[in-house]
């Protein structure tokens, strides 16, 4: 990808209308060209300078009273009935038909009984205009013009409801529960002791990635045989939980937990995340640990906004036996998010462009192989950011 | 929230009915999104005032053709937009007089100033100058793009929303919005790289 494509990219990009092949390709650009970083950087800014710019303003003192007093005043009356605007479409030629055969029908009586003249013959033709229409009702016509912006207006239809990434029905098998919790910059958080085995995977990952940051601090245990009642009963209790993250970014921290059934469960989510972020993992670490545990380390830099970093933490605790009990389950979805890294893979491969961006592509596919075979029991997943306000 | 939803839905269904009373009450609950929607447009209270006035005369007198699953703000909006843009369409343009143009006093001039206590000066000053400029660059934006960067950015209106308010396809409003953040981005530029 060029600069000039990933241009064309951004404006997309920071709304998360971006398909996902291209969000992978734009974030590989930039996280390799500082000048497109710096872009991306800017129109993050941007937008939430014009937050502060155009902020809500309160209606003058006395505006509603003024308003029903112009209404009350104006000899005009609400139009009653409701006509959709395709039904109107539908029953205007009908409507011009049944006149038509009215005016042809008294024509045809008059011609019976008079001598009619070519130039009533031509009549019928010039009395099918098309009368102002609206709402079922003859409007003056002076009023057309005018007030074309509401009558001219096909139904609202409203987009449908955001799908929530933490719901599942899959309770019966593997259960896959997520609670997220928004944490206000100065709430404290009750965190739950973690089970001893628990400990010692936290133990090894910190051990094993001491680069990424992740503390005893940002890491919740939930224990998930005697938590999972609870947490549906949390779920239920959180109203508007698909809106988790604000648009603006300004957030102090987010901390997520999440407790599910397996791993590729857990792979959806973060990628739910990662698309309301707008990231890709930069790092990704899956490590079959002593103790027979499987970690996985996802690292991600956001360039493109506030955020300077967010490191997500992800372990999976385990008994080495449940894992390999259940091995292999490729799911739908899952092929087919491998079958289109494979696919950018080949094509990338032919041009030769972007080597940085194909071991990437190769290592998260490599990744998503591994999760796919195996099955864990618990995930964290902490999301820091270092947002001071 | 959903005993404040079924309300609303039965305020509209009662102004549908010719309820003037229930009318009163949209206006009240929807005059601060509609006059804010109307001065980021227009630029002046007193425009902001004229046009969302007539945003609730047409709302009162269209509210028949409402359909009443959809959101009364939105249409709202749209009728704000439309009617903003129409009057653009028709006006020539104006020269408008600025309250930050400075103060001519015989032959010297003094700028208009207003202390400010909010922190670090160096930071209120970018901060300032940052938002005269984006709201400058806002202003000269043709008048589609600006109502598209309005409605997304500050207003928080989905594309498909964008694009029902404005009569036009998603890809429109994508283009249009690309565009809008092009010419804020350089304007940005511009002052960082002072």
């Amino acid at each position: 990808m060029d600069c000039k494509k990933a241009k064309q990219y951004m404006s997309d990009c920071i709304d998360f209308r971006l398909p996902k092949r291209a969000a992978i390709r734009l974030d590989a650009h930039i996280c390799g060209c500082s000048r497109c970083m710096h872009e991306m950087d800017i129109l993050h800014q941007t937008s939430l300078y014009l937050k502060a710019v155009y902020p809500e303003i309160t209606a003058p003192i006395g505006f509603s009273s003024r308003v029903m007093s112009e209404i009350s005043r104006s000899s005009r009356r609400p139009v009653p009935m409701a006509v959709p605007f395709k039904l109107k479409r539908l029953l205007m030629p009908v409507a011009v038909m049944a006149a038509s055969a009215i005016l042809i029908i008294g024509l045809y009586f008059e011609g019976a009984f008079m001598t009619v003249s070519p130039a009533i013959e031509e009549q019928p033709q010039a009395l099918i205009e098309e009368v102002p229409y609206q709402n079922g009702n003859v409007i003056d016509a002076h009023n057309v013009a005018e007030d074309n912006e509401t009558a001219l207006l096909p139904p609202l239809v409203l987009p449908e409801e955001v799908e929530t990434p933490h719901k599942s029905d899959d309770v019966a098998g593997n259960i896959a529960v997520v609670a997220i919790t928004p944490v206000a910059p100065d709430t404290p958080v009750l965190r739950e002791k973690p089970a001893d085995h628990s400990l010692a995977a936290v133990s090894n990952i910190q051990k094993g990635n001491g680069d990424t940051a992740i503390t005893d601090s940002s890491v919740d245990i939930i224990p998930l045989d005697e938590r999972i009642e609870t947490i549906k009963t949390d779920l239920t209790e959180i109203p508007d939980i698909s809106i988790f993250i604000p648009r603006t970014r300004i957030v102090n921290s987010v901390s997520v937990n999440v407790v599910v059934g397996r791993i590729d469960e857990a792979l959806k989510f973060l990628e739910r995340i990662e698309l309301v972020y707008g990231m890709v993992p930069d790092v990704t670490e899956t490590n079959l640990l002593g103790d027979g545990t499987i970690s996985m380390i996802r690292s991600y830099t956001i360039p493109r906004s506030f955020v300077n970093s967010i490191v997500v933490g992800m372990s999976s605790i385990g008994e080495i036996s449940e894992v390999k009990r259940s091995s292999i389950d490729i799911t739908a979805d899952y092929k087919e998010l491998l079958d289109a890294h494979i696919k950018l893979i080949r094509e990338l491969s032919a041009t030769g462009e972007g080597v940085s961006e194909l071991k990437d592509l190769i290592s998260h596919m490599v990744l998503l192989d591994n999760m796919a075979r195996h099955e864990v029991s618990n995930i964290i997943i902490t999301i820091e950011d270092n947002i001071d306000f | 929230m959903e005993l404040l939803r079924q309300q609303a839905t039965h305020t509209v269904k009662a102004a549908i009915k010719g309820d003037t009373a229930s009318f009163e009450q949209l206006v009240q609950i929807h005059q601060n999104r509609v006059y804010s929607l109307s001065l980021r447009l227009t630029g002046t209270a007193h425009d902001a005032e004229d046009l969302a006035q007539e945003v609730f005369i047409k709302a009162y007198r269209f509210i028949g053709s409402f359909r009443e699953d959809a959101d009364f703000g939105t249409w709202l909006h749209r009728i704000a937009v439309n009617t903003w843009l129409n009057r653009k369409r028709k006006m020539t343009p104006v020269a408008a007089f600025s309250l930050d143009e400075p103060i001519g006093i015989d032959e010297a001039e003094v700028k208009r100033e207003v202390a400010d206590f909010s922190g670090d000066p160096e930071k209120v000053y970018f901060d300032n100058q940052m938002s005269e400029r984006l709201q400058r660059a806002v202003e000269s934006l043709p008048k589609e793009q600006k109502a598209v960067i309005l409605l997304r950015e500050v207003e928080d209106y989905s594309y498909e929303e964008i694009a029902q308010i404005m009569d036009c396809s998603v890809g429109t409003v994508r283009s249009r919005l690309s565009r809008a953040r092009d010419a804020l981005r350089k304007c940005y530029n511009g002052l960082t790289e002072i």
